[in-house]
């Protein structure tokens, strides 16, 4: 007899298995698994309406997943109520008590749990010094900024140790300057802790920057689970490569599947990874990140020609976009002080590198 | 136009004033107020009617408010079942529902409320719950929406509260301004009403104007003064407590 769950002598936090969640008819997440390693950083990331915020309340216990199981640290707590499962959660709204100071907003779950005042104290001041809000204990939550309530917020999820933090787009509705801080800030947090984390986010940027996983889920289904730099440097879908990062998908053709050859425009590439099932002749795409080209004429590269039909300045960077064929092509390129970069209307050299082109079927 | 529509309303409330001053004929005078604060039967039927007012005010929030917040959060499909529930007090007249008392508690009845003073209180009681139900209900539904107690149940759900806790320390506090908005409501109507009151036969303030009315010429129009100084005092109250009120002050940032 096994007592304890393989997963969990792996490290295991947060087992999803098998998890579906119907509203209705309507079937919301779909086959659901997700394994969640003791101390990792995690997010959910993917378009508003894909079952995210649906996903992280089954594992919070506001819903009920229709069927699947939910390990916490390798027990089955799907018939547990939420105040039984020693979680901490964050929300998009902050959701502090209105009536309640600061002190009293983060010692509420200690308060519930009946600690002595005095420890209660000290665990508050500890908590408010982690997220740097030490001296503000006395004040109301409508005393505060939106940045100051949401950390008030997360040391208030913090505080009872929970087994793990969740965050439902606990960054939507701060400034952008704001939320860049607060960004870090979590991230450091979090590691600080050592504490088990899956964040939710519709933001990729937000998602690529601060998570040691990333599980990007289209349609109530998990559509790759993996590093950021796996993410955005091989994704295995055609939606996680079009929604994490920019890209430039051109119409290509294939000329000879065993040695993938592909003619895109006036060029060919070769060498390419070709998608099984696709015919000689047959249609395919090549998507390309807008930083994988570069203006001008490599050896070893591909070079296509274009018109320059827009110019973005973004400080650091620059971003390009031209008409190759019947294309739109986006480059980005980095601003230094010796570059001048093209100029709307120019007509440009452009080189690709064949190996940072990811090949799919035609839609 | 506005003119007119002022008029409308303030001309007999000046007139009616006016009256009120009038006892002596030699001049305006304070004296149908004195005779008003000095008949003991005013100070009584106004402090019953106020007891039974704040009682009203308990149980109406006591009822209204857990099963606002039951329905908002976990069964929302009842919501239409609800909201027509607590308007047919404004539809059906309160007659009815007295007679029905009469019929149903009367001293023959398993439930002979209306046999003990005692007893019809609490029938009084009900019927006045009955009858500001609209406003009990409008005014916490208002006020439990205004805080997100959906996230905040979650929120402090989540951090190990039970539903007992959650309403007493969370939501209670944070909607005693609407509370208060609907308390007032409920005692303005309830300090006014007549019909339930006088077949129930209980010494309140609404027979005790329609008695004086009946007997004097002076004191009821000085009634009638201080029953609408009483009205504006309990609305001055809810705007100055919206005013001053956490809530507001954060949406206003
Ligand atoms: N309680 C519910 N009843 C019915 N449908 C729901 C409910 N909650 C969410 N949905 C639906 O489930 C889908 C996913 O919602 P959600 O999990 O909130 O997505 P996300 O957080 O990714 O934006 C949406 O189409 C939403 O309308
Ligand atoms: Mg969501």
């Amino acid at each position: 007899m096994n007592l304890i769950d393989p997963a969990v002598r792996a490290g295991v936090t947060l087992h999803l298995s098998q998890i579906t969640k119907r509203f209705g008819r309507h079937e919301v997440v779909s086959d659901l698994d997700l394994e969640v390693r003791k101390g990792e950083f995690i997010s959910v990331l993917g378009p508003s309406g894909c079952g995210k915020t649906t996903a992280l309340r089954m594992i919070a216990g506001f819903e009920h997943p229709t069927t699947g199981r939910i390990l916490i640290d390798g027990r089955d707590v799907s018939r547990l109520r939420p105040d039984q499962r020693n979680l901490g959660m964050v929300f998009q709204s902050y959701a502090l008590f209105p009536n309640m100071s600061v002190a009293a907003n983060v010692g509420f779950g200690l308060k519930i749990a009946a600690m002595a005042d005095r420890n209660i104290q000290r665990r508050v001041a500890e908590m408010l010094e982690l997220v740097g809000l030490t001296g503000l204990e006395r004040r109301f939550p409508y005393e505060l900024s939106g940045g100051q309530q949401q950390r008030v917020a997360l040391a208030r999820a913090l505080a009872t140790k929970p087994a793990m933090l969740l965050l439902d787009e606990p960054l939507s509705a701060l400034d952008a300057k704001i939320r860049l801080s607060l960004r870090e800030q979590i991230r450091d947090v979090q590691t600080e802790l050592g504490i088990t984390t899956l964040f939710v986010t519709h933001d990729q940027e937000e998602a690529l920057s601060m998570s040691d996983r990333v599980a990007v889920m289209n349609s109530g289904r998990v559509e790759q689970f993996g590093t950021p730099l796996e993410i955005y440097n091989r994704p295995t879908t055609r939606f996680v490569a079009s929604f994490v990062g920019t890209l430039s998908i051109l119409k290509a053709r294939l000329l000879d599947p065993a040695r993938g050859v592909v003619e895109v425009a006036t060029a060919t590439f070769k060498n390419l990874e070709i998608p099984r099932g696709v015919a000689r002749g047959g249609h395919l795409s090549l998507a390309v990140r807008p930083e994988a080209i570069r203006f001008g004429v490599y050896k070893g590269d591909v070079i296509l020609r274009g018109k320059v039909i827009g110019v973005g300045f973004y400080g650091s960077v620059i971003r390009v976009r031209l008409i190759v064929g019947n294309e739109t092509i986006t480059i980005d390129t980095f601003n230094t002080p010796l570059s001048s970069p093209p100029l709307r209307g120019e007509d440009v050299d452009i080189s690709i590198d064949p190996k940072s082109v990811f090949v799919m079927r035609a839609e | 136009m506005p003119v007119a529509g002022r008029s409308f309303f303030l001309l007999p409330l000046i007139a009616t004033a006016e009256f009120s001053l009038s006892l002596r004929r030699e001049g305006y005078s304070f004296d149908a107020y004195r005779y008003v604060f000095s008949d003991p039967d005013f100070v009584s039927s106004f402090g019953y009617s106020a007891l039974i007012a704040a009682c009203t005010i308990v149980v109406g929030t006591v009822l209204v408010l857990p099963t606002v917040y039951l329905v908002r959060l976990r069964l929302p499909w009842l919501r239409p079942v609800v909201e027509f529930i607590v308007l047919l007090p404004l539809i059906v007249p309160p007659i009815i529902l007295v007679f029905g008392y009469l019929r149903m508690f009367s001293s023959s009845s398993p439930f002979p409320l209306t046999g003990t003073a005692r007893g019809s209180d609490i029938l009084l009681i009900c019927g006045y719950v009955t009858l500001t139900l609209p406003y009990m209900y409008r005014a916490i539904d208002t006020g439990l929406q205004a805080i997100d107690a959906r996230t905040l149940t979650e929120a402090a759900t989540i951090l190990g509260a039970r539903p007992a806790t959650i309403l007493i320390r969370v939501i209670l506090p944070n909607i005693l301004v609407s509370i208060m908005a609907g308390a007032f409501l409920t005692f303005a109507v309830v300090i006014g009403e007549f019909v339930i009151a006088s077949l129930l036969t209980r010494p309140a303030f609404g027979p005790y104007i329609q008695r004086v009315g009946v007997a004097k010429a002076y004191e009821p129009a000085a009634l009638a003064i201080l029953s609408f100084i009483i009205t504006w005092i309990a609305m001055g109250l809810i705007q100055l407590m919206a005013h001053f009120s956490p809530n507001v002050q954060r949406e206003n940032r």
